[in-house]
């Protein structure tokens, strides 16, 4: 329906209200970006063991785990990163094991 | 019995030199090999930097093996090593199963590639053959 309605014809205070209710200022967003339910857009995260097909993680592989430890080596939910679950698994077990064996830190002070 | 494949990384104590790190390498292989146990390859990196100082040591020397053994052995090498002077931290863990597991994933994923690009020729060979 907001198709039919040129863009242009919309105010920021409402005006443009369309029918359903909708206002104005959502469908001028809209046609700035991207559109979805959200309101803002955000980039839809890719795994990026997957993609690299990567089918076992190395806990000695510490080049590739660094790419997973931010500053502070914390292990990051995976929303930061966007790994799939069964990948941050593997991640996160092969972080374990790697810090035990003082091959990535703990922490950093 | 069944033997199965683990991965063993141990760090020696910083104060070590090469041929005392190959004893102790040897003595760890003597622990395996006594259990009926084989030690497929050694892999010696040399000295390290740890990530954190254990006990005073802020290197150590590390030294990866792959063995084949049986579970029950595991248990007893596991416990002599512990007990072994020079040895600052061990890590020994089963990879058979998930060695298998990537490779299996590999295979599939080499078939699907395969058969992708099988068919991607198949439509550009179409594609020519309208064009002409």
């Amino acid at each position: 329906m907001s198709d039919m309605e040129t863009p242009e014809f919309r105010g920021r205070s409402g005006e443009g209200r369309g029918p359903g209710g909708e206002r104005g200022e959502r469908g001028e967003r809209k046609d700035k970006k991207e559109g979805g339910k959200g309101g803002f857009f955000r980039r839809r995260k890719t795994c990026k063991l997957c993609s690299e097909k990567v089918d076992y993680v190395d806990y000695k592989n510490t080049k590739l785990l660094l790419a997973f430890i931010p500053e502070r080596a914390k292990i990051l939910p995976r929303r930061m990163f966007g790994t799939c679950a069964p990948c941050q698994r593997k991640v996160r077990t092969a972080i374990l094991r790697a810090r035990q064996m003082a091959l990535i830190p703990y922490s950093t002070e | 019995m069944s033997q199965r494949q683990y991965e063993i990384l141990f760090i020696a104590e910083q104060n070590l030199g090469e041929p005392e790190v190959d004893t102790l390498t040897a003595t760890v292989k003597g622990f395996i090999e006594k259990e009926n146990g084989t030690v497929e390859k050694v892999e010696k990196w040399g000295k390290k930097r740890l990530a954190y100082t254990i006990g005073k040591n802020r290197e150590g020397s590390y030294v990866l093996m792959i063995a084949n053994a049986p579970g029950s052995a595991m248990a007893e090498v596991e416990r002599r090593m512990r007990v072994t002077d020079g040895i600052l931290r061990f890590l020994a863990i089963r990879i058979d199963a998930e060695m298998k597991k990537a490779d299996r994933k590999k295979t599939i994923r080499g078939k699907k590639e395969s058969t992708r690009r099988a068919s991607v020729r198949e439509k550009d060979r179409a594609f020519e053959g309208g064009a002409q």
